[in-house]
Parts: structure tokens; sequence; C-alpha cells
């Protein structure tokens, strides 16, 4: 698949999506902080949208650090908290809005008032757009897709909910190898 | 003074098959660990709002709530120590997989010159 054009825009694109499609996770990161016994569900939407959110960055946590690369956020309850508007996930919602993040996490760990998520391991986001969800495979170690159906399921042992996230005024999307 | 710190963490490899060097050294890197439950989750940034279990204060209350979670599938410990200011750099790690429930969350954390965990250079690790 042709990688698109480097581009500057706003809009988030099924094909700047696709672009990254199959990929693992040490091609998207220039920085290095690709260890595979970790999870990076968080750290993969953030390098598409350009987020740096948060405590900690992939940069900050890598001896490996490219100068002049921006550090994208790595968790997902700091992205979480980040977001400007969050709320439950409706499947009309990325239709509507150009794209949203989307977790998957144990309601119980959810609280909207506060737009705030506790840490529990099993917890998960991608990005959802025009009823497809892209997203880190953990057990795949690359970026694949779902629909929002299977991605509800994606942790079997507990009763997940389905949130949604507008992405900070700060985010640029950007295709494979067109990151900040 | 320094040197001692560091050559308490160095593997005690000429005396001791592999795996039981491997094993004192990360024994030492938990010990120390454990040494540091009290501390405070504000401690440091990344600490503050990283422990999955709630209410959760301390550093302990961090660790445990990633213990508590090392149910099925595969579970580890990882330790390590490197060289840095002061004496020894370390980190320690609880690692799980269990199909797509995977992670890994922990500390790092410096030694002092006589090989005591300093309780102000906690970091949390980990991603997801």
């Amino acid at each position: 698949m042709p990688t698109p054009a480097c581009s500057p825009t706003t809009n988030l694109t099924r094909l700047m999506l696709d672009s990254y499609l199959g990929k693992n996770i040490s091609e998207i990161c220039p920085h290095g902080f690709d260890d595979s016994d970790l999870n990076h569900c968080a750290h993969f939407v953030c390098h598409v949208m350009n987020v740096s959110a948060g405590s900690v960055t992939c940069s900050k946590m890598s001896s490996e650090r490219v100068a002049g690369r921006i550090g994208a956020c790595i968790r997902v309850h700091e992205l979480f908290a980040a977001c400007p508007v969050v709320g439950k996930y409706d499947a009309t919602l990325d239709k509507l809005s150009g794209g949203v993040f989307v977790f998957v996490t144990a309601d119980s760990a959810v609280n909207l008032k506060t737009k705030s998520m506790t840490n529990i391991p099993k917890k998960h986001v991608g990005i959802a757009l025009d009823g497809n969800i892209w997203h880190y495979s953990n057990t795949e170690d690359k970026v694949v897709t779902a629909t929002p159906e299977a991605f509800r399921k994606h942790y079997k042992s507990q009763v997940n909910g389905l949130y949604y996230g507008d992405f900070p005024a700060q985010s640029i999307p950007s295709s494979f190898g067109c990151g900040r | 003074m320094l040197l001692l710190a560091w050559v308490a963490f160095q593997p005690a490899q000429a005396e001791m098959p592999t795996d039981a060097a491997a094993e004192a050294d990360s024994y030492r890197v938990v010990r120390a660990a454990l040494q540091l439950r009290d501390v405070s989750l504000r401690v440091h940034a990344t600490c503050a709002q990283a422990a999955p279990q709630l209410p959760a204060k301390t550093i302990g209350d961090y660790l445990a709530g990633f213990l508590a979670a090392m149910g099925d599938g595969r579970n580890q410990l990882s330790a390590r120590c490197r060289p840095a200011s002061g004496a020894a750099r370390c980190e320690l790690w609880l690692k799980h997989a269990d199909e797509e429930d995977k992670w890994a969350w922990g500390i790092a954390f410096q030694l002092d010159r006589l090989g005591r965990p300093r309780p102000s250079s906690v970091e949390c690790l980990g991603a997801g």
C-alpha cells in the first residue's frame, strides 16, 4: 500500500489510518520505545495523532530518543484525561466528528464526571472512524482493525464499556512515516 | 564508598552458577523495592495516578495492585541495575500476558552510596 504524502492536515482519513495496518511499533516509534512486553495501544494512537499528553512519553522512556521528534503519550488513562470531551461511545459518533479515540475497559474504572480512568491493567484504546476501529494488537504486535462490536469484547473476563474521547486541540494526524 | 554500593549489585558469577547469581541480583532489587513501600505516590508525576486499585497512597499500594492482577497467563518479575550517579539505578518490572491482557508496570529508583534505595528517586514505569 503506498504511503500517503506527508502534507500537513487536520483531517483524519481512512487512507492515513490504513497506512499503519500491519506495522509493528518498532516501525512507528522513532525513539525506539518498542519493548514487546509493554502494551503499546496508547503509544500507537498518540503517534498517529501526535499527542504528547500525560506524565511520561516514549521519548522520555527511551535511551535512543531522536532529537526534533515529539514524544508520544503511552498511557491510556492519561490520554483519556487529556481528551477535551469524553462520554459513552455510540457508533454514530465517529462518523459525525471525523474520528475519536475509543476506549474499552471495565465500567467501574471510568468516572465521566471527573473525566478520569483508573489505571487498571485491562484497558485499551484505538481510533474510530467511519464505523471502524484501528488499534494496536499486543498479541499480534501490529496495527489491526476491528468493528466496535468486536472491540467491546477485547477483554473476555470482564464486563466492558466503550467510551469515546475527542482529540485534544493540539492533535495533528499523520500518515505512517510522517509523524512530527 | 561509591564503589561499595555498585559492587554490592555486581553479579557474583565467579562464585555462583548463572541462575543462582541472577536470582541473588533479583533478590537485592526486590528487597530494595519493598523498602520503598511507604513512599507516597506523589513522589513523581509518573506515579500520581498510576495505581490500579483505589484508594492508593503509596508505592506499596501501586505494586500490590499489579501483583494482585498477575493471575492466569504468563507472569514474570524482571529486575536489573546499572551504574548511575550516586551508585546505581535499578528497575523492577511486573509483567503479565494472557492474550490481549498484556502489560508491564514497575518502578525505577536509585541506590545511594551505601546501597540503600533513595525514596525521593522513585519513578513509576509502564505503558498501556
